[in-house]
């Protein structure tokens, strides 16, 4: 299974590529929901899970959160490439990068059901074109089952 | 300052000074993070773990005591002191030993976050460690330091060449459109001075060609000292850009780190 397969990428810092920002096609992005149960998370709409932030010129040298997101972007694309890469949907909920993904998610749900004992979530993983050309439209790579947390 | 900088042990002293101060940096990024994250935190090394499962299990064994929170904390906190004792002047015996220990400290936290927690600047650490380490070992030979500070110019000199040279071959890069395309892409909210610029397409095609040409030319660097010089320069101000733009700060460190490196190797060249 080619999700299992990476225990190659522990490698890959002795051979760097150094090829930066040279993807130009769809980026993916990551989007949750959460309700209080499960016929209630259909009409939920979709939250990004990397909130944008402000920049402060002390993350010049300090920038924990900043480092933290563009790593949650990284393992976002991670995740995209396996699904891209075909394996089925029982495989892939068996893949590192899908229970990395989950977990980031349910860490975020977390945040909004503060108050509440038990709540379902489910999430997306979505394709937008990096250029604007021919109108091109978003796609849904992925939208997973939904999810009891507690 | 070429008094010093053609000189190969103290270029590699100096970097590995320099690359302490930023691996300290990153090590109190870690820290914050770490402590922001609690017990069941977003990246749990439960998850990750699926990573080493190819490793034989008395080794998957210590990986999953190394990485369990408080031993990876202590783990930080040694390659914390390890860089600030390369920093003081009485420790040079212990430099050789001191600079593994840098590599394997900074090894075993990179491969935490599945062999990269910052892309291409744990990368650009990786390749200044192994240099620092490969030079200490040998200590006081001038001929590994100068194949230790080659081996960085030239991967240096790669970093940029070959982020060039794939981008150059897109008509999508050469037009500005695909400058315009990452700028949305950034962990930071577009300020009205970035939207307007994303807005100007001879803004953007201008900045493009001009960081295009800067990668594409840098190699030609290490042939004159002064021109070196003002290639660092203005690669400085383009980490500095990436910093402003993408929040890329490690990005911007670690590049400049590495830049007397490539400073020496000019010197070198025209010595030869």
């Amino acid at each position: 299974m080619k999700a299992d397969s990476t225990s190659i990428q522990l490698w890959r810092g002795f051979f760097p590529s150094w090829k930066f920002f040279d993807e130009i096609g769809f980026v993916p992005s990551l989007h949750f929901r959460v309700a209080a149960s499960e016929n209630e998370i259909q009409l939920k709409a979709w939250d990004p899970v990397i909130q944008k932030i402000r920049r402060r010129w002390l993350d010049l040298f300090f920038n924990p959160h900043g480092n933290a997101l563009l790593f949650t972007d990284t393992l976002v694309r991670q995740f995209a490439d396996d699904i891209q890469a075909g394996d089925s949907p029982e495989q892939l909920e068996h893949a590192v990068s899908f229970k990395i993904i989950y977990n980031l998610v349910l860490q975020e749900v977390k945040k909004y059901t503060v108050i509440e004992p038990q709540f379902y979530f489910q999430f997306k993983v979505v394709m937008t074109p990096l250029l604007n050309e021919n109108n091109k439209a978003s796609e849904d790579l992925l939208i997973s089952s939904i999810y009891r947390g507690a | 300052m070429e008094l010093y900088f053609d000189r190969p042990l103290f270029v590699i002293r100096f970097i590995q000074m320099a690359l302490s101060l930023v691996l300290m940096l990153q090590t109190f990024e870690f820290f914050q993070l770490l402590s922001d994250m609690g017990p069941t935190e977003k990246f749990a090394w439960k998850n990750f773990r699926g990573d080493f499962l190819a490793f034989p299990k008395p080794v998957l064994a210590i990986f999953d005591f190394i990485y369990r929170e408080p031993v990876f904390k202590i783990l930080l906190v040694l390659r914390f002191a390890v860089c600030a004792l390369t920093l003081i002047p009485s420790t040079l015996g212990l430099l050789p030993g001191l600079a593994f220990a840098q590599l394997i400290f900074s090894l075993i936290i990179i491969w935490r976050w599945r062999g990269a927690f910052n892309g291409g600047s744990d990368f650009m650490s990786l390749v200044l460690l192994m240099a620092v380490a490969a030079s200490m070992l040998f200590f006081r030979n001038v001929f590994v330091a100068k194949a230790a500070i080659w081996y960085v110019a030239v991967q240096v000199s790669l970093s940029y060449f070959m982020a060039g040279a794939a981008k150059v071959q897109r008509a999508d890069w050469l037009s500005g459109q695909a400058l315009k395309g990452f700028l949305k892409t950034s962990i930071y909210a577009e300020p009205i001075w970035l939207r307007k610029l994303a807005m100007n397409s001879l803004c953007l095609k201008l900045a493009t060609w001009g960081f295009l040409f800067f990668e594409i030319l840098f190699p030609f660097s290490l042939l004159k000292p002064h021109w070196c010089l003002g290639f660092l320069f203005v690669g400085a101000l383009f980490h500095l850009s990436n910093f402003i733009i993408f929040g890329l700060n490690r990005f911007f460190w670690i590049w400049l780190v590495a830049y007397p490196a490539v400073y020496c190797s000019s010197l070198l060249l025209l010595r030869h």
